[in-house]
C-alpha cells in the first residue's frame, strides 16, 4: 500500500534530552494511526514535527513523497492539524475561525461552505457557528478545531487529543465522523485515552523516550502477551514466609506484593488455583483474574522487560 | 472619544502654549495630520498586539495560522495591512470629527494626502510594534516598551512638537529617525508645497525591508 506519511530517522534532541532518537516508520494511506506513551514519551514533538510546527535535528519527514522540509507550501496543503490546546481566535465566531483558517488555505468560499455544514452536522455544531469562540465550552471548540482542520480538504489528519473537553456524546460523534473519513483520509492520532485507542484504530504506535517500542495492531500488539493473565489475591494478612512461598509456585511469573495482596502473572489459570490451593489456610478478602490488555502494553517496566 | 480626547488635550492646550510653528504656521494646523496620523497609530497598536502578542503568547492563535502555506513575511504583511486598513478607517473619522472642531485650509486632497501620510507613518510603527511583540514574551516588559514607544512617536518624531524646539544636538539626531523622516517629507508636501522624495521613499522602502524582517524573526521564534 501506498504510504502516506514517511519518516526516516527523524530525530529531535533539546540539550541532552532525546526527544525523538531517529524514528524511521510509513504510515499507510487511509489508516486510523493511533500513537500512545507516557508522558514525555515524545508523541507531542513527533506531531509537531509531522504538522511542521516543529524541525526535526536530523532525518527526513515525506507526505506522500515530497519532502516537508524542500516541498513545505505542497505539504503543507495536504495536512490538517488539531493540536491539544485551544486554539481559536476567542473574538471571532466559530464559523469566521473555520472560514478564515480556509481562506487561508486557499479553499474557495463555496466549498468552504459545503464542508462547514457538512462536518458541522456530523460533530452537531451548527447551533454554535455563529457564536463566538469564546462563548463556547472547551468541547465545542475542541469540535470546532476537528472541522477547521478539515475545511481545506487535506488528505492528512494529525489530531493531538481529538477529543479532549469533549462529552460522551462529543466524543462518539468524534470517532464516528473520523471513522467515516478513514479510507479516504490518513489520521495519525494521539491520546492518553485507551477506551478510545481500542476502540479506533488499525495501528498503534507506542513510543518510549522517543523510540518505536511496539508498533502493529492491538490484536498483533497483545500477543506478546502470550494470553497471560494479571492475578490479584488480598489476604487479610500476607506474611513474608507465604509470600515467598507463593513466589516459588512455578508459573508465577513476576511477583510482587503491595501491602497484602499478592499480586502475579500467569499463563493459564491453573497456576492461579495453585496458589489459591497454597493460601488455603490464610484468610483471603479479594481475588481478582484480569487478561492483560493494552495498558499493561503500556506500562513501561512491562512493555520493556515483558513477563520472566 | 479620541478626537474629543485629542481636542482638548492638543489643540485646547498645546494651542495656547505653542501657538505658531517655527515656520509661522498656525499649532492648529500644524499639528492636525500629526493628530491624524496618533489616532491611526492608537487603533493599529492594539491590533497587532492582538494578533502577534496576545494571541501568540496566550492564545497560540499566531501557531496555527503558520501551518497555511502562506509565508511568514506573507502573513505578517498580511495582518500589518489589515491593521492599516482599519487604522484608517479609524484616522478618516476621527479627522472628521476634528474637521469640525478645529478651523483649518485643508482640502478633500489635503486630507487624503494626510491619510497617505498615516498609512506610511503606521507602516513603520506597526513593523516596530510587530518586532517588539515578536521578540517580547512578558506582558509587563511589553506594556513598558510599548510606552515608550508611544512616548517616543508622540513627541520624538515631530508630530505634535516640531522638532526644532529640542536642543540643537537632540533635534539633529531625531530628525534622522525613520518615523521623523515620513513627518517632515509629508510636512513638507503639506505646508510647503514640495515634495521631497527621498524622504518618504526611504520609509516606505525601510517598512518593506521591515516586513521581511519581521517575517524572519517570526519565523525563528516559531522555530520552523
Amino acid at each position: 500500500m501506498e504510504a502516506s506519511i514517511t519518516l526516516k530517522k527523524v530525530g529531535k534532541k533539546i540539550g541532552d534530552r532525546t526527544l525523538l532518537a531517529g524514528l524511521t516508520f510509513g504510515i499507510e494511506k487511509g489508516t486510523l494511526v493511533a500513537v500512545i506513551g507516557d508522558n514525555e514519551s515524545g508523541k507531542s514533538t513527533l506531531l509537531k514535527i509531522l504538522a511542521g510546527l516543529d524541525n526535526p535535528e536530523y532525518g527526513s519527514v515525506f507526505i506522500h513523497g515530497l519532502d516537508t522540509k524542500n516541498r513545505r507550501e505542497e505539504t503543507r496543503m495536504m495536512l490538517g492539524f488539531v493540536p491539544h490546546e485551544i486554539d481559536l481566535d476567542p473574538w471571532l465566531t466559530l464559523e469566521q475561525n473555520i472560514r478564515f483558517s480556509g481562506l487561508l488555505f486557499g479553499a474557495d468560499n463555496e466549498a468552504i461552505s459545503k464542508r462547514i455544514s457538512l462536518y458541522s452536522r456530523a460533530l452537531n455544531l451548527s447551533d454554535y457557528l455563529h457564536t463566538p469562540a469564546s462563548k463556547v465550552s472547551p468541547g465545542i471548540q475542541k469540535k470546532t478545531m476537528l472541522v477547521r482542520a478539515l475545511v481545506h480538504d487535506p488528505t492528512v489528519l494529525i489530531l493531538d487529543e481529538p477529543t479532549t473537553f469533549m462529552d460522551t456524546s462529543g466524543r462518539r460523534e468524534t470517532w464516528e465522523l473520523l471513522r467515516g473519513l478513514r479510507k479516504k483520509k490518513t489520521v495519525l492520532y494521539v491520546s492518553q485515552s485507551l477506551e478510545e485507542v481500542e476502540a479506533a484504530h488499525d495501528r498503534i504506535i507506542v513510543l518510549e523516550s522517543g523510540r518505536v517500542l511496539l508498533d502493529g495492531s492491538l490484536d498483533r500488539l497483545l500477543e506478546s502477551t502470550f494470553e497471560y493473565h494479571q492475578f490479584e489475591i488480598e489476604f487479610e494478612h500476607l506474611s513474608e514466609e507465604l509470600y515467598i512461598r507463593l513466589s516459588a509456585v512455578a508459573k508465577v511469573s513476576n511477583p510482587s506484593r503491595i501491602g497484602n495482596i499478592f499480586h502475579f502473572y500467569g499463563r493459564t489459570r491453573q497456576v492461579f488455583f495453585e496458589v489459591l490451593k497454597l493460601a488455603a489456610e490464610q484468610t483471603m478478602t479479594d481475588l481478582s483474574i484480569r487478561k492483560l490488555g493494552l495498558r499493561d502494553l503500556l506500562d513501561f517496566q512491562f512493555a520493556r522487560d515483558g513477563l520472566k | 472619544m479620541l478626537p474629543l480626547l485629542i481636542y482638548t488635550m492638543v489643540f485646547m492646550v498645546l494651542n495656547t502654549i505653542i501657538g505658531k510653528s517655527v515656520n509661522g504656521i498656525p499649532y492648529s494646523e500644524w499639528a492636525f495630520p500629526g493628530c491624524i496620523v496618533l489616532i491611526g497609530a492608537s487603533a493599529l497598536m492594539p491590533l497587532l498586539f492582538r494578533d502577534f502578542f496576545d494571541l501568540r503568547v496566550h492564545g497560540r492563535v499566531l501557531l496555527n495560522l503558520t501551518l497555511s502555506p502562506s509565508s511568514k513575511t506573507g502573513l505578517v504583511a498580511g495582518i500589518l495591512l489589515t491593521g492599516l486598513a482599519e487604522s484608517l478607517v479609524f484616522s478618516a473619522a476621527a479627522g472628521g470629527v476634528l474637521l469640525v472642531l478645529i478651523n483649518t485650509s485643508f482640502g478633500a486632497v489635503d486630507f487624503l494626502l494626510i491619510l497617505a501620510f498615516a498609512a506610511v507613518f503606521n507602516i513603520m510603527l506597526g513593523n516596530i510594534i510587530i518586532m517588539l511583540s515578536l521578540l517580547i514574551d512578558r506582558v509587563s516588559l511589553f506594556m513598558f516598551s510599548i510606552l515608550a514607544l508611544f512616548i517616543w512617536i508622540t513627541f520624538g518624531s515631530g508630530l505634535l512638537i516640531e522638532l526644532g524646539y529640542y536642543p540643537e544636538s537632540v533635534g539633529a539626531v531625531l530628525e534622522f529617525l525613520p518615523t521623523a523622516l515620513v513627518v517632515r517629507g509629508f510636512h513638507s508636501i503639506l505646508f510647503l508645497n514640495y515634495l521631497d522624495g527621498i524622504l518618504i521613499a526611504v520609509p516606505i522602502l525601510l517598512g518593506i525591508v521591515w516586513t521581511f524582517l519581521n517575517g524572519f524573526i517570526l519565523k525563528r521564534k516559531l522555530n520552523q
